[in-house]
C-alpha cells in the first residue's frame, strides 16, 4: 500500500499531518491527525467560572476572538446576567470584523500560495513603488518564505497570478489596518479583554464607531472588489477545484449575528442534503479514534477530556463531534449554503462560473462561500454600527467573583464555522468544561462507526499528479481553514 | 509611507528615515536612529536567518506579527531579517519544509523564534513533521545563535503549563533541563506586542548581541517599568478613586476591579496596541497581567479578584 504521511502541513493554525493511502493515482484514504494538546477544559476545572472568558479566549490566536464571545455567551446564563442592546450590538460588531479579517488572511496568506508561483512578481513591470521593492527583494534575495516549495500546478501567467501576489501584500495592510478598529472597540487584538457576560467594558463614542465605520468600509471595498473576484478567477483557472474535495452534504448552522432584530444567520442543519431544524440536544463527542479515555458517543455536556496518549487504534488529539451521529461539516460554507433564502449571492456567483449551487461542496466552493460571508459580514455591521447609541450603557456589570451555582451554553460563530462552549459550576468553581469547535467537527478523525471525519472524507478521490501529493492534498484541506490549536484545544 | 526597502539597498539616505522608526518603535531615546543605521549598514552583506517554531501555541504572537505596522511584516522581513521558515506564512509545506530547516540549521548562525510551551511529560502533545517536538528542537537550538521566547507560553510556560498533564515547559526551562546554552530573550505577553518582537529581533540584528535585558532576560526598555506606573489613570489610583460598576465608571483606577497593572511588568500604556490604538485599561477593563510570570495566575485566585487578596503571591505597592 502506498501510505504518506504529509507533514507538517504549514500554512494553518497549528500542528497537522495528513495521512494518505494512494490507490491507482487517487486518495483512496486519508487520516487527519491533530498533534498538539494543551488542556484547556482541564485547565477551565476548579477555576472561577468568569476566567473562561479570558483563558478560553487563549484557545487560538489566529481566530483570536470567538472564544471570549462564545464563553461569555455561555457564563450569560451562569451569571443571570442579560445585555443591554449595545452589548449585543458591539459583541457582534467586534465578531463580523474579526471574522472578516479572518476570511482574508486565509484566503490570501495561507490558502493563495497553493495556487499561485510567487516567482510571477519576477515580470512585474508596473511603477508601484512597493511592488517593485518586492520583485526586487525576490529577485536578489530568493527570499526562502516564498520561493520554496512543493512541486505542483501552480498558475504562473503574470495576468492572473500578478494579481493574487498584489492583494496578497494589500490584504496584509488592511488585515492589520481591521486590527486597529477591533483594537478600537477592545483595546488589543489579538485577545481583547473588554468582552464580558453582561456586554462590553469600553465607552463608546461616535468617533470610534466612524473610525470602525470607516476602517470596516476600506475592507469591504477590497472584498468586493478584490477578494471575491479573485476567488472567482481561480474557480475559472482551476475549474477541476470545484468538483475536488466534495466531502459530505452535511451541514450545521447554530444561527447568529441577531442582535439587529434579523438575525444574519438562521440555525439548521443539513443531512444528506437534507435541510433539517437544529437540535443542540443531539451534539454529542466520540473518542473512538483520539488519545483520551473513552469511546463512544457522550453528550457534551457529561464530556470529559482524559488524556491517554498510548491509547490502541487512536491517531489524533481531536475528537469526533457527531450531531445525531453524523458527521458534521462547519464553516461559512454551511451557515451561507443553510441560509441562502436569505441571501443567495453564493449560488449566484457558482452559476456565474456555470455551475449550480451544490457545487459548493468543493475546494473552491468553500473558498467562495468564506468570501460571500466577508461580505455580508460586513454588510451587518455597518448596519449594527448605525444601531449603536452611545448615550446608552455597553454593559450591564456583574460582581466577578460571585458564588455562581448552574449550566450556561453559549452557542456561538467563528470564522471556521460554528463553536460551542459548555460550562458548569457550583459555588463559584468550574465543575466541567467543554467546548465543541469548528475545526474539531471538519478534521475529526474515525468515530465508534468507522465514519470518517469530514475532511478525511473530502480528500478521498482526491487526483495526485505531483509526488507524494502534498500539494493536491494541501488545497483540499486548506479549503476548510483548518486551526489545530482550536479543533484540540 | 516611505518604505525605505524600496530600492532593495541599504544606502545611508534611504535608510536613515525607516531607521528612525525603527528607533521609536525600540524605545524612542534610548537608541539614536543613526546607531541603527549605522548597524544595520554593517551588515548589509546579508540578513541573518531566522526560524520560527511553535510548541504548544496559539500563533497568536505570529498574528501579532502579522498586524504590526511601522514596519509592517513585508518590509521588516525584506529589511531586517531572513525568514527562512515559519509554519504559518511558508510556502514551504512537508518535506520541503523539513527540508528547509535542516539547511538552515546545518548552516548555522540563524536566530529561532519560538512560540508556545513544550510537553516534557506527553511528547506527543506536540509533533512536528513525524517527530516530538522535545526531540526535534534540542538539535535546533544547538545550532542558532540565540533563542527569542515569543510571549509567555515560550517565556514561563503560560496557560499549557496551568495544566500539569503535559509537563508542558517554557524553552528556557527546557534549554536548562537538556543543557542547552544559548543567549534567551524573553518577551511575555499573550500575546507579546508584535512591536517587541520586531524591536527585539532589530536589536539583535544591529548589534549582533542582545539588548539591555533585566534578570528575568526581558528587554528593559519593553519590560522596565510597571503597566501602573505609566498608566494613564494612575491620578485615580493615588487619589483613591476606583472603578465601581463597570457600566457607568469609565475613567477611574480598575485596582480594586482586579487590574494587575501594579505587578505586571509591560509597556502597554506608552507602548499601546495595533497601530497606537488603545490597550486594555484604556479600554476600561482591568489588566489581566498576560506578561507577568504568573499568567494565568493560580486557581485559587482567579482572574479578577482584588489584588490585596493575593497577598505574598505578588508584590503589591499600595496596602
Amino acid at each position: 500500500m502506498n501510505k504518506k504521511l504529509l507533514s507538517p502541513i504549514t500554512r494553518i493554525e497549528g500542528h497537522l499531518s495528513i495521512e494518505t493511502r494512494v490507490e491507482g493515482g487517487k486518495i483512496a484514504e486519508a487520516r487527519s491527525m491533530g498533534e498538539m494538546y494543551r488542556g484547556f477544559e482541564n485547565i477551565m476545572t476548579g477555576r472561577s467560572p468568569i476566567d473562561a472568558a479570558r483563558i478560553t479566549q487563549r484557545i487560538c490566536g489566529v481566530c483570536h476572538e470567538v472564544h471570549g464571545i462564545a464563553a461569555a455567551r455561555a457564563l450569560k446564563a451562569l451569571y443571570n446576567v442579560e445585555l443591554p442592546k449595545n452589548g449585543a450590538l458591539l459583541i457582534d460588531i467586534i465578531l463580523a470584523l474579526h471574522m472578516a479579517c479572518d476570511h482574508m488572511l486565509h484566503f490570501y496568506h495561507l490558502s493563495v500560495p497553493d495556487y499561485v508561483d510567487f516567482g510571477a512578481i519576477l515580470s512585474y513591470n508596473g511603477s508601484h513603488p512597493e511592488y517593485k521593492a518586492i520583485k526586487n527583494w525576490v529577485k536578489a534575495k530568493g527570499p526562502y518564505l516564498f520561493t520554496k516549495r512543493v512541486k505542483g500546478d501552480y498558475i504562473k501567467e503574470p495576468k492572473y497570478a500578478l494579481p493574487l501576489i498584489v492583494h496578497y501584500v494589500e490584504a496584509l495592510e488592511l488585515i492589520g489596518l481591521g486590527s486597529s478598529a477591533l483594537a478600537t472597540l477592545g483595546g488589543k487584538a489579538p485577545f481583547c479583554h473588554v468582552v464580558f457576560p453582561g456586554g462590553i467594558t469600553t465607552e463608546i463614542t461616535e468617533d470610534k464607531l466612524a473610525k470602525v465605520s470607516d476602517i470596516a468600509d476600506k475592507i469591504y471595498s477590497f472584498v468586493i472588489t478584490k477578494y471575491i473576484p479573485d476567488v472567482m478567477s481561480l474557480g475559472k483557472l482551476m475549474p477541476q477545484y470545484l468538483s475536488i474535495g466534495e466531502g459530505y452534504h452535511n451541514l450545521i448552522c447554530y444561527g447568529g449575528f441577531r442582535s439587529t432584530g434579523d438575525p444574519v444567520f438562521e440555525p439548521a442543519v443539513m443531512i444528506d442534503d437534507k435541510k433539517l431544524p437544529f437540535n443542540s440536544g443531539l451534539i454529542a463527542e466520540d473518542v473512538a479514534s483520539s488519545f483520551y479515555e473513552g469511546g463512544g458517543l457522550t453528550p457534551f455536556s457529561k464530556g470529559e477530556t482524559r488524556p491517554s496518549p498510548d491509547k490502541a487504534n487512536a491517531y489524533s488529539w481531536i475528537k469526533s463531534p457527531r450531531y445525531n451521529g453524523n458527521p458534521m461539516e462547519t464553516g461559512p460554507l454551511s451557515r451561507v449554503y443553510l441560509n441562502l433564502h436569505k441571501d443567495n449571492r453564493l449560488e449566484k456567483r457558482l452559476n456565474d462560473l456555470g455551475h449550480p449551487k451544490e457545487r459548493a461542496f468543493s475546494t473552491i466552493g468553500r473558498h467562495l462561500a468564506r468570501a460571500v460571508e466577508a461580505a455580508i459580514l460586513l454588510e451587518f455591521l455597518q448596519k449594527a454600527i448605525s444601531m449603536v447609541n452611545p448615550d446608552e450603557p455597553t454593559i450591564n456589570d456583574i460582581d466577578l467573583n460571585a458564588p455562581v451555582t448552574g449550566t450556561g451554553l453559549g452557542l456561538s460563530n467563528a470564522g471556521r464555522g460554528e463553536l460551542l462552549h459548555y460550562v458548569e459550576a457550583k459555588n463559584g468553581k468550574v465543575l466541567r468544561y467543554q467546548c465543541v469547535v469548528p475545526s474539531t467537527w471538519n478534521f475529526s478523525p474515525r468515530d465508534s462507526n468507522g465514519r470518517q471525519g469530514p475532511a478525511e472524507k473530502a480528500l478521498e478521490n482526491t487526483p495526485v499528479a505531483f509526488g507524494d501529493g502534498m500539494i493536491e492534498a494541501g488545497r483540499v484541506v486548506r479549503s476548510y481553514d483548518p486551526c489545530l490549536a482550536c479543533s484540540i484545544h | 509611507m516611505g518604505y525605505n526597502f524600496l530600492d532593495n539597498k541599504l544606502t545611508r539616505r534611504d535608510f536613515f528615515k525607516f531607521c528612525s522608526k525603527a528607533a521609536a518603535l525600540y524605545g524612542g531615546s534610548k537608541v539614536m536612529a543613526s546607531d541603527f543605521a549605522e548597524a544595520f549598514l554593517k551588515i548589509s552583506a546579508g540578513q541573518p536567518p531566522v526560524i520560527w517554531l511553535s510548541g504548544q501555541a496559539c500563533t497568536g504572537d505570529s498574528v501579532s506579527l502579522v498586524y504590526c505596522d511601522s514596519p509592517s511584516l513585508v518590509p521588516f522581513l525584506s529589511t531586517f531579517v531572513d525568514l527562512k521558515f515559519h509554519p504559518t506564512l511558508s510556502v514551504a509545506q512537508g518535506e520541503v519544509a523539513l527540508n528547509v530547516i535542516d539547511e538552515v540549521k546545518s548552516r548555522g548562525g540563524f536566530v529561532l523564534c519560538f512560540e508556545g510551551a513544550i510537553p516534557t511529560k506527553i511528547p506527543k502533545a506536540c509533533m512536528f513533521g513525524e517527530m516530538p517536538m522535545v526531540d526535534f528542537l534540542p538539535s535546533v537550538i544547538e545550532a542558532s545563535l540565540a533563542v527569542i521566547a515569543c510571549g509567555t507560553c515560550a517565556s514561563y510556560g503560560g496557560i499549557p503549563a496551568a495544566n500539569p498533564e503535559t509537563g508542558a515547559v517554557s524553552i528556557g526551562d527546557f534549554m536548562r533541563e537538556n543543557g542547552l546554552k544559548k543567549p534567551l530573550i524573553r518577551l511575555p505577553g499573550c500575546p507579546a506586542n508584535g512591536h517587541r518582537i520586531t524591536g527585539a529581533v532589530a536589536y539583535f540584528v544591529a548589534y549582533g548581541k542582545l539588548p539591555p535585558l533585566d534578570k528575568d532576560g526581558r528587554p528593559k526598555v519593553y519590560y522596565g517599568q510597571l503597566n501602573h506606573d505609566n498608566c494613564q489613570r494612575f491620578r485615580y489610583f493615588a487619589e483613591d478613586h476606583y472603578a465601581i460598576n463597570l457600566a457607568k465608571d469609565k475613567r477611574e483606577c480598575l485596582f480594586k476591579r482586579g487590574c494587575r497593572g501594579t505587578v505586571t511588568f509591560a509597556d502597554c500604556p506608552i507602548r499601546r496596541w495595533n497601530r497606537d490604538t488603545s490597550w486594555c485599561v484604556a479600554s476600561n477593563t482591568p489588566c489581566v497581567g498576560c506578561a507577568h510570570p504568573s499568567w494565568p495566575w493560580p486557581k485559587k485566585y482567579g482572574m479578577y479578584t482584588d489584588p490585596m487578596l493575593l497577598g505574598e503571591a505578588v508584590n503589591i505597592k499600595k496596602g
